[in-house]
């Protein structure tokens, strides 16, 4: 699945540089793109390694435990699959409190760790279970309530009202991970078979 | 922050130590998503420079009722789910031309709010855990970022008109 993914979009995107006489733009985006991705790393990685360490004294302490206890009436529902007091529950709920309160750097360490918790429950490493959809497909929705990002560039425009949508975010980004959750769970049920 | 490291302490764990430890793990999932970064930004680059979006976007433009949907917003709305870096960019843009007041700029900013970038989550998090069978995983997410879509283009038309 991913193999097409990654072919089409690379087979699109060199044909239509061709297409529309654009290959020396679709050169320099071949060469620049190792660069981007370097670049972005290096932008997450001390991120990362802070939240790492975070976690991990939090995991210590017990505090991820007691955070994922108050969130664990949904997440059982959520996730049926995983064992009632796993470390995949509470690594879930911190990454599912961070992306609510918009601090999205501190989700992804919460959310990769959550990932990898999941693949040590899950049988076959190279497909993805079932949790692990769930738990992603909550993520791309975005769960965000506060759009941290999106206030801050309008403030940078000069908008009268920069935090007016943000009642509109929230409405619309429930829509999203309600269908998300919906659609996941409809079609969980039919690739059992 | 803060309160993590205070509630450590009370509860005995020798913070230091045990935030050095995690800080160790960062680097071997660095480690494994450094290929995963260099693969899929490649691809997302590609296809969002290339000119594709335009054609498609020319296409839908006169079947529009540009009243309630803008065809300036049509690109933001496919590029989101694809590369966040691309879609800011382009409210960005959004914003300069029109002013994050208009509706135009109130419409982008909450169709970059409803949702994140559903390809780079699923390339990061799959990516790092070596899943190569993705199932049916992207197409639930790109169902409810058209569902979120769907839901500001209504949202904003209700509340701002």
């Amino acid at each position: 699945m991913v193999n097409i993914i990654w072919s089409i979009l690379i087979f699109i995107g060199i044909l239509f540089g061709f297409i529309t006489n654009n290959l020396d733009k679709v050169n320099t985006t071949i060469v620049d793109s190792t660069k981007v991705s370097l670049e972005m790393l290096f932008k997450i990685f001390p991120v990362l390694a802070l939240w790492m360490g975070l976690t991990k004294i939090a995991e210590q302490s017990g505090l991820l435990k007691k955070l994922s206890n108050k969130l664990s009436f949904f997440l059982v529902k959520l996730f049926p699959e995983i064992p009632k007091g796993h470390e995949a529950l509470s690594l879930i709920a911190s990454n599912m409190i961070a992306n609510i309160f918009g601090l999205g750097s501190a989700a992804t360490p919460f959310g990769l760790k959550a990932m990898q918790s999941l693949q040590k429950l899950n049988k076959d490493k190279k497909v993805a279970s079932r949790s692990m959809i769930t738990f992603l497909v909550i993520n791309t929705s975005g769960l965000t309530i506060i759009p941290t990002t999106i206030i801050s560039l309008r403030m940078m425009y000069k908008s009268i009202q920069p935090t007016t949508i943000v009642f509109a975010c929230i409405l619309s980004t429930t829509a999203s991970t309600i269908a998300g959750i919906l659609m996941d769970r409809f079609l969980a049920r039919r690739y059992k078979n | 922050m803060l309160f993590i490291i205070f509630y450590g302490i009370i509860n005995k764990v020798d913070v230091y130590d045990t935030f050095i430890e995690g800080v160790k793990e960062s680097f071997s999932m660095i480690y494994n998503l450094f290929p995963t970064f260099i693969g899929m930004i490649l691809a997302i680059n590609l296809f969002t420079t290339s000119g594709f979006l335009d054609f498609i976007f020319n296409f839908v433009k006169p079947i529009l009722n540009e009243d309630i949907i803008p065809a300036e917003i049509l690109p933001l709305a496919i590029i989101r789910p694809i590369s966040g870096s691309a879609s800011l960019a382009y409210l960005n843009n959004l914003f300069t031309t029109y002013g994050p007041d208009s509706f135009i700029g109130l419409l982008g900013s909450v169709i970059q709010g409803c949702t994140d970038t559903t390809l780079y989550v699923i390339g990061l998090y799959f990516g790092s855990i070596g899943i190569k069978k993705i199932r049916y995983s992207l197409f639930a997410s790109l169902f409810a970022d058209l569902i979120g879509i769907i839901a500001s283009i209504i949202l904003v038309n209700m509340l701002f008109k």
